[in-house]
């Protein structure tokens, strides 16, 4: 479920006479932590509907067909089950009934925590077998079914000579396709995702294939970026299957180097003139003790570091490096024997990231990186406040932004989660050029510009899922 | 419809009389863009708006819209018209609306490195402004000189720079709009990192050819001045001999701002109009930008690739020039009638099957065409192929089939032609298939009554607002093409403004 649906939900709502004298932000919390003896009955029966099935695809033409099934256009008859199974299935999606069959795709991993409005019956996709990745014949591309994981086309490229561009801020063990279904923020230090994201292959609701953009070459020129529009709220206008994404040529030398700060404000200064240096990266992750811990047991860790990734012509490394220990000579140490973690073997990588997952991570924060002082000041305030442990893992871009993910060692439980929330948005807003970007903030957000493009989205959903089966709207 | 006198009245009420024209001569000029159309067209588009306003601020661009909305008249917004589609042409007519003189820059953070400019200031200008403040506007289009901000975006732009700093959009963190309603809007949060960013609207005025919204301003990331900038050219044989050139640097591990390669066809056309300029040869032009140490370790490294390919290096006198130029290409436009260029992308790995069947095309079409390319990022190369183009000559506009046939060579190659508009809006269906119904969502729920820039992209109206003849159905469109390199093809001679010494391709 995403954005457009939890916040439909939310409209109609408050537009209830029972809940009008309820203020807003104390109804979405009510909803996020499913506090049922505040919530009326049939706001709790929406809450706690699930998937009718759970449907494990093995190919794009299983998806096609389940669309077509959710959008009436074919019957059950012709999903070719077995007469058991098709008679569990048409019971138990409600067939017949009046009330809209949607399909949910299910995102391998979420970073913070689940939309609020469950799957009103239905059909759950899992996709974790549209795990296949081709990589054309020069290695300028790959095609990747989104149940793959990021890791897995990391090692595929890899093993083609090629390099992915773009890596997932927190190192958890994403499929590519969380960055369009789920909360995976995939990024580079000097790129968003959408640069090297060429086209999705996916299915609209009325089962037609969609590929949004193009396969081999980036859209211009060919119209509104529709792929663009629709990315972070994809799974809510139609069913992704692929993407085709952009790979580099992995050049002949490739390297992590890790720098240890003893100070946010060291770190500050010292990113501040990385950034206005105009050197290349691939990635520059910021890490504290914490994190850098959890990523790399026993390893030395410092109270804050910095790990960039170089990639270049020997001769234009070797630049680069005396270059990057002069801009960042506040550091009190350099490792470069310390792979990345995206190196690591892949059953690794995935224990790592199911560790780092069980910690509650409630949104994104990016940040100058003049203001990090500040910032991881306010971040500690929120960590003491709600005596959890801090880890936090970021990322730096080229323009000076950094992107920063607190993971506090505490429940995932939806209303600490609240909570948390909740003060960190009130902790951060306040310093100048901050934003918070979380799915509750998303749902708080009440300005008149952001509900009005929240309209436009919603009237494109409308349309585009004119059959009502994808991820539709729950009426009250 | 409203009198053509009453509306013009009411339009003088909101911007004053002297900026607003019903004079024949400019409508005149405003009815077409930098794209040659044979006057035959004329009977297909009423090109020549109704009215011509220029605004100056965005609460008059939104009054305009309402009006026009009152009136019943399409409005059609235009930057610094250097499309190549007819994106800022009007079909019916109507009140075109030149951003020009919205050129203000509002405001410049130098610590965020962010600018806060009016839509209708040229790229350059403000290229040149970032300069003077110790920043850089990482991408600008090549014809930056004259090519607005909005427009630019709204094209959908790609151009210098972009091989490294990627597209408009990755400059682009906020605009204002006014959409059809005459409502103004902000398309995003500007503090807010935007590769995460909800509800983010940006992309839909990417490509979008003004045909949801006007954008009135703009807020764009710059990035520090860079160290150094060396430009470098490397010449070839002649076109074959350079065409493993993009994918060979596209695939090494150096990162330049900018690589083109140049046509010997397009160095000729451009000696036929100054004798002083560089003999006919291919060229391949790379820029590299950055911290100085960089800089001269990559240009070393770029020697050495493009000389096991089998290129000269030439001097800096060549070089600079040619850097200097960059927004020049087209002088040979004083040549003939007319000069159409047509864009296109490719996958960069069949560059030489775009040169292969590109050559086939010009000698079936008995055409002489140059190819200038760019990579726009490690996997691909956009070219433009021009040509000159006489329509006072009765099979003068036949050529014009090149522009179809070229298109088709890069579906073929897994590419796509860039630029739909009025004139090319038949490859629209072709390009996204089964996705065609999202496009048209979009259009139709930003701009249900089919007033902002209607008719165009993804449909192609008429000048006549009758049934049946009011819309040209894209397979007619691209059929009328096809008919005409048919009947090109069976011209005895062929065209040959310039003569190539070096064998050509």
């Amino acid at each position: 479920m995403g954005l457009l649906v939890d916040r439909a939900f939310i409209d109609a709502v408050t537009a209830a006479p029972a809940l009008r004298e309820m203020i807003r932000d104390s109804l979405i919390e009510a909803l996020f932590t499913r506090n049922d003896r505040v919530l009326p009955k049939d706001i709790v029966a929406v809450l706690s509907r699930e998937p009718s099935v759970t449907v494990k695809v093995k190919s794009d033409n299983e998806v096609q067909k389940l669309i077509r099934v959710a959008n009436g256009q074919e019957s059950t008859v012709t999903l070719g089950l077995p007469a058991e199974d098709y008679h569990y299935v048409r019971r138990q999606l409600g067939v017949s009934k009046d009330r809209d069959i949607g399909v949910y795709v299910r995102p391998r991993v979420v970073t913070t925590h689940p939309w609020i409005v469950p799957p009103q019956g239905g059909i759950e996709v899992d996709v974790r077998d549209l795990s296949s990745i081709v990589v054309d014949a020069k290695g300028n591309r790959a095609l990747a079914g989104v149940g793959a994981t990021w890791k897995a086309l990391y090692d595929e490229a890899a093993r083609a000579g090629r390099l992915v561009p773009f890596f997932p801020l927190v190192p958890l063990d994403y499929a590519i396709g969380d960055a369009l279904v789920g909360d995976a923020v995939l990024h580079s230090y000097a790129a968003p995702f959408r640069r090297y994201l060429y086209g999705v292959r996916s299915f609209a609701s009325h089962g037609q294939r969609t590929r949004l953009g193009f396969e081999e070459v980036p859209n211009h020129g060919t119209g509104y970026d529709a792929l663009g529009l629709l990315q972070n709220s994809m799974s809510e206008f139609v069913v992704p299957v692929a993407m085709s994404v952009a790979l580099i040529p992995r050049a002949r030398v490739v390297k992590n180097w890790v720098y240890q700060f003893p100070d946010v404000a060291t770190l500050a200064a010292a990113l501040g003139k990385l950034t206005a240096s105009g050197r290349s990266l691939l990635y520059a992750n910021v890490y504290d003790g914490a994190a850098w811990a959890l990523l790399h047991p026993g390893a030395p860790a410092a109270p804050i570091l910095l790990e960039l990734g170089i990639a270049g012509a020997p001769t234009v490394v070797t630049a680069r490096e005396k270059a990057l220990d002069t801009l960042l000579a506040g550091s009190t140490g350099k490792t470069s024997d310390t792979p990345s973690a995206y190196d690591a073997e892949a059953r690794v990588y995935s224990r790592t990231g199911d560790r780092i997952g069980r910690l509650l991570i409630p949104g994104y924060v990016t940040a100058p990186a003049t203001a990090l002082p500040d910032l991881f000041a306010k971040l500690m305030e929120v960590s003491d406040s709600s005596t959890a442990n801090l880890a936090v893992f970021g990322a730096v871009r080229r323009t000076g932004t950094v992107s920063l993910a607190p993971a506090f060692a505490a429940p995932k439980e939806a209303p600490k989660m609240a909570a948390v929330s909740r003060t960190l948005w009130s902790k951060v807003e306040r310093i100048p050029g901050v934003s918070y970007l979380s799915r509750l903030a998303e749902l708080w957000a009440d300005d008149a510009m952001y509900r009005a493009r929240l309209g436009v989205l919603l009237r494109l959903k409308d349309e585009i899922d004119s059959a009502r089966a994808v991820e539709p709207t729950v009426p009250m | 419809m409203a009198n053509l006198d009453y509306t013009f009245r009411r339009l003088v009420n909101i911007l004053g009389p002297e900026r607003i024209s019903r004079d024949p001569m400019e409508r005149l000029i405003y009815s077409h863009d930098a794209a040659s159309l044979p006057k035959l067209a004329l009977l297909q588009w009423k090109m020549i708006p109704d009215f011509v306003a220029i605004p100056k601020t965005v609460e008059e661009v939104s009054r305009l819209v309402q009006f026009a909305f009152e009136s019943g008249l399409p409005i059609v917004p235009r930057g610094g018209g250097t499309g190549l589609v007819g994106g800022a042409v009007p079909n019916r007519g109507g009140i075109l609306v030149d951003l020009r003189r919205m050129d203000r820059v509002e405001s410049v953070d130098a610590e965020r490195r962010t600018v806060r400019v009016q839509a209708g200031r040229p790229w350059k200008e403000l290229a040149d402004l970032a300069a003077s403040r110790g920043m850089f506007l990482p991408v600008v289009p090549l014809g930056a000189p004259a090519s607005t901000i909005g427009g630019w975006y709204a094209k959908g732009g790609v151009g210098i720079g972009s091989c490294k700093y990627g597209d408009a959009r990755e400059l682009v963190l906020d605009m204002e709009a006014v959409l059809p309603s005459g409502e103004i809007v902000r398309t995003a949060d500007r503090t807010v990192d935007l590769s995460v960013a909800y509800a983010n609207l940006n992309p839909a005025f990417f490509g979008s050819e003004g045909t949801i919204g006007i954008i009135t301003s703009l807020t764009l990331q710059l990035l520090p001045k860079p160290e150094a900038l060396t430009p470098l050219s490397y010449s070839f044989k002649d076109l074959w001999a350079a065409r493993d050139a993009p994918a060979a640097i596209a695939d090494s591990d150096l990162d330049p701002y900018h690589a083109a390669v140049m046509d010997p066809t397009h160095l000729a056309l451009v000696k036929a109009v100054r004798p002083d300029s560089l003999d006919p040869q291919a060229l391949v032009n790379v820029v590299f930008e950055g911290p100085k140490d960089e800089v001269i370790a990559s240009e070393k490294e770029m020697d050495a690739l493009v000389a096991g390919l089998g290129g000269k290096k030439l001097g800096e006198d060549v070089a600079r020039p040619q850097w200097e130029g960059r927004f020049d290409l087209y002088p040979a436009r004083r040549i003939s009638g007319g000069l159409v260029i047509t864009e296109a992308e490719f996958p960069v790995s069949r560059f030489p099957d775009m040169l292969k069947r590109t050559s086939r095309l010009m000698h079936r079409l008995r055409m002489q065409v140059a190819l200038n390319s760019f990579l726009v990022d490690r996997n691909s190369v956009a070219v433009e192929a021009y040509f000159l183009m006489d329509e006072q000559k009765p099979l003068g506009p036949l050529t014009l089939a090149f522009v179809k046939k070229f298109g088709d060579v890069a579906f073929a190659l897994g590419g796509h032609p860039r630029g739909l508009g009025l004139f090319t809006a038949f490859n629209f269906r072709k390009m996204h298939k089964g996705a065609t119904g999202i496009y048209e969502t979009v259009k139709s729920q930003l701009d249900p009554h089919r007033k902002m820039n209607p008719g165009k992209m993804t449909e192609v109206w008429t000048r006549y607002d009758l049934p049946i003849v009011n819309v040209i159905p894209p397979e007619v469109m691209g059929f009328g093409l096809e008919v005409a390199a048919v009947v090109r093809r069976l011209k005895p001679t062929s065209d040959r403004y310039v003569t190539i010494e070096t064998g050509g391709r």
